[in-house]
C-alpha cells in the first residue's frame, strides 16, 4: 500500500524509471529474438533437410565455417552402399552478386533441382529452380536489395533469374541462395567436386552399419548423423554470435540493476523520516524491506508492460528498416525476460535494503 | 530504589553520557518509577535531558550506567524483535511534530500501526473508523495529513498511539505545535485516558500550565531530576 503511494507521489520520476527499465527489457527481448532468428536461419537448412547422414571431407564439422571438398564420383559409390536410398551432392560457395549497381554476397547452395534434396527449406513466394539459369533468394536478402521474382541478378559473369523467395535461410551476416549444382560447379570452376553429400537411407536400415560402410568405401571423409551435424552447426553459429549477445545482455542487466538500485536508494533517502517513524511505532522486521521490494517489483512490472507493448511494433520497424535483421519471438522468450527482470528487481533491492538497517527509531526524537 | 514489577517503567540510578565530542552528560544518576493509571509530567527547558529520559524508558537506547525496567524486565534484556512488539502493542508515542506519514491518508496512518500489531486489514479499518468517529474526525478519514489542521493532526496522532491499547503512552512535547486551548484539551484527554483506561502517561513539556492535569510533576534540569 505504502509503496503504491510512494509511486503516486513522484509520478514523473517513476514513469521515467519504468521507461528506463522497459528499454533494458526491450534490449534483452530484442537480443534473444535476434539470437533465435539467427539460430533458426543458420541451421534450418540442416534441420529441414531430413538427411539421415551427412558426408563431408575429413576434419570438416559443419557447413557454416568449414571447407569441404569431395569428388563428384562419390555419388555413385555412395548409392551402391547397401541400405543407402539416395546420396545427393550439394555445393556451397560464397559468391558476390550484383543487382542494379549494388553489390552483395550470398552463400550459394548448389543442388540437384530434379531430386529437390538440398534445396530451400521453405519457399514463401514463387517456385523452386528448374534450370541452371535460375536462383531462389532469401526473403531478407531480396528485401534488402529490392529484388522481385522475375528480376535478373548477376552472379560473377552469369545472369540468373529469380524464381522464388525462401525463409529459414538468413544467417544475419549472410544469406543462403539456391542454384543448380551444375551452375555452382560452373561458377567456381571445379566441375569434379562438391561440398558434401546428403544421404537418405532405406527405412529400417542400420545407420551405424551404413556409416561403417561409407568409412570403408570412401577415403578422406567424415560422416555425421543428422542430430550431431545439427549440433555442430548450431555450436558453430553460437560461437560466433552468442558471446556478443551475452555481453550486451549482461550489460543491460547491470544497467537495469543500477537504475533500480539508484532510484530505490533515492526513495529511501527521501522517506528516511517516514521509515524512522515506522520503526519507532513498531513496524515488524521486514515491513520496510517489503515496501522497497514491492516498489522495485511494481516499477519492474510497469517497465515490462511498456516493453511488451513496444516490442512487436519495434521489431516490425527494425525488420522494415534493416531486412537482414531476422528475429524470432515466442511466448517462452517473453517469460524468460520477464522472469529475468523480476529477479533483477529483487537483486536491485539488496544495497538499498542494507541502508534501511541504518535508520534508527531514535532519530525522530532528535 | 529497588526493581519492582508493579511499575510499568522504572529507572534506577540511570546516567546517560553521549560519546563523541565533549562526552555530553544527558542524565545524571536518575531514579524514577511510574504505575498504571497515573499521568506524570516532566517539565524542563530545552536541552535538560527530557527526550533522553523518554527514549531510555521506551528502550530506544540503553543507559551508560544504571538499570531501566520496562514492563518488569530490563530494557537491555529485550531482543530487537521483542522491543518491536512492545512498541507496536504496549507502547504509544505522541510527538510534538505529530509525525504522521504524509503520503498516507488519516485512516491509513491509523490502520498502519494496527497492522504492525498484527491486525488484519478489515478489522483495522473497522476499528479505525470507530475511533475516528469517537474523535469526531471521521469525515477526514480519507484526507492527507497536509490537508488537515494542526489540532486535527494531533488528534490523529493520539488515536494512533491509543488504538492498540498501549499501556504506556510517551508524549514528547505534545502541546508544542498547538494553540494553547487545543493543547490543554489534548492534555485533558490524555489525563482521562490514564484514569479511565488505566494507562500510564508520561509527558515532557516546558509548558507549566499543564501541571494541574498531572498526578505527578517532575522537574529536570541539566540531566538531574529535582
Amino acid at each position: 500500500m505504502y509503496a503504491f503511494y510512494i509511486l503516486k507521489e513522484h509520478k514523473v520520476r517513476y514513469l521515467l524509471t519504468a521507461l528506463g527499465i522497459s528499454l533494458c527489457a526491450l534490449l534483452m527481448l530484442f537480443l534473444i529474438s535476434i539470437y533465435k532468428g539467427v539460430s533458426y536461419g543458420s541451421v534450418e537448412y540442416v534441420r529441414s533437410g531430413n538427411a539421415d547422414l551427412w558426408v563431408l571431407q575429413k576434419h570438416a564439422t559443419n557447413i557454416l565455417r568449414s571447407t569441404s571438398l569431395l569428388p563428384s564420383s562419390y555419388k555413385e559409390r555412395l548409392n551402391k552402399i547397401q541400405g543407402v536410398e539416395s546420396a545427393s551432392p550439394v555445393f556451397f560457395i560464397l559468391a558476390s552478386i550484383k543487382h542494379k549497381n549494388r553489390n552483395g554476397s550470398l552463400y550459394l547452395t548448389g543442388y540437384d533441382p530434379k531430386s529437390g534434396i538440398g534445396g530451400p527449406p521453405e519457399i514463401i513466394k514463387g517456385r523452386n529452380i528448374l534450370s541452371d539459369d535460375e536462383i531462389v533468394l532469401d526473403k531478407a536478402f531480396a528485401a534488402k536489395y529490392e529484388i522481385k521474382i522475375g528480376d535478373k541478378i548477376q552472379v560473377r559473369d552469369d545472369s540468373l533469374v529469380v524464381t522464388g523467395i525462401c525463409t529459414g535461410t538468413n544467417m544475419f551476416v549472410i544469406q543462403y541462395a539456391f542454384i543448380s549444382l551444375k551452375m555452382a560447379q560452373y561458377i567456381i570452376g571445379y566441375r569434379l567436386f562438391v561440398s558434401c553429400y546428403q544421404v537418405h537411407v532405406i527405412p529400417g536400415s542400420n545407420l551405424e552399419n551404413i556409416r561403417s560402410a561409407i568409412y570403408s568405401g570412401l577415403k578422406n571423409v567424415v560422416v555425421f548423423d543428422k542430430k550431431t551435424f545439427l549440433e555442430n552447426n548450431l555450436r558453430e553459429m553460437e560461437s560466433g554470435i552468442l558471446p556478443l549477445l551475452f555481453i550486451i545482455t549482461i550489460i543491460s542487466a547491470i544497467v537495469l540493476t543500477a537504475i533500480l538500485s539508484l532510484i530505490l536508494s533515492i526513495s529511501i533517502l527521501e522517506k528516511h523520516k517516514d521509515f524512522a517513524i515506522m520503526k519507532a511505532l513498531g513496524s515488524p522486521h521486514g515491513f520496510i524491506t517489503g515496501i522497497v521490494v514491492r516498489l522495485s517489483v511494481m516499477l519492474s512490472f510497469a517497465g515490462l508492460t511498456f516493453a511488451l507493448v513496444l516490442f512487436f511494433p519495434m521489431v516490425s520497424i527494425v525488420e522494415r528498416i534493416s531486412p537482414e535483421v531476422s528475429t524470432k519471438s515466442s511466448f517462452s522468450q517473453i517469460l524468460v525476460v520477464s522472469f529475468g527482470v523480476l529477479i533483477i528487481s529483487i537483486i536491485s533491492t539488496i544495497l538499498p535494503v542494507r541502508s534501511i538497517r541504518k535508520i534508527y527509531p531514535l532519530e525522530i526524537f532528535k | 530504589m529497588e526493581a519492582n514489577s508493579r511499575y510499568i517503567t522504572q529507572l534506577i540510578n540511570v546516567s546517560k553520557i553521549y560519546e563523541g565530542g565533549n562526552g555530553t552528560v544527558a542524565l545524571k544518576n536518575i531514579s524514577f518509577a511510574a504505575v498504571p493509571g497515573e499521568m506524570v509530567l516532566l517539565l524542563g527547558p530545552s536541552g535538560s535531558g527530557k527526550t533522553t529520559f523518554l527514549t531510555l524508558l521506551a528502550g530506544m537506547q540503553g543507559p551508560t550506567s544504571g538499570e531501566v525496567f520496562l514492563f518488569g524486565k530490563q530494557t537491555v534484556e529485550y531482543s530487537k524483535q521483542e522491543l518491536q512488539i512492545l512498541r507496536a502493542k504496549r507502547l504509544g508515542f505522541i510527538f510534538q511534530s505529530f509525525y504522521l506519514i504524509d503520503s498516507l491518508t488519516v485512516i491509513q496512518n491509523v490502520m498502519m500501526v494496527m497492522k504492525f500489531a498484527g491486525a488484519n486489514s478489515d478489522f483495522a479499518r473497522k476499528r479505525s473508523l470507530e475511533l475516528l468517529e469517537k474523535f469526531e474526525i471521521k469525515h477526514l478519514a480519507n484526507s492527507l495529513p497536509s490537508k488537515i489542521s494542526q489540532g486535527e493532526k494531533q488528534r490523529v496522532a493520539i488515536m494512533r498511539a491509543l488504538i492498540n491499547g498501549a499501556e504506556l503512552i510517551i508524549a514528547d512535547e505534545p502541546t508544542g505545535s498547538l494553540a494553547s486551548k487545543q493543547g490543554l484539551e489534548v492534555v485533558d484527554f490524555l489525563k482521562n485516558s490514564a484514569a479511565k483506561e488505566n494507562r500510564c502517561i508520561i509527558i515532557t513539556s516546558h509548558d507549566e500550565r499543564i501541571t494541574r492535569y498531572a498526578d505527578r510533576v517532575l522537574f529536570i534540569s541539566d540531566g538531574e531530576l529535582k
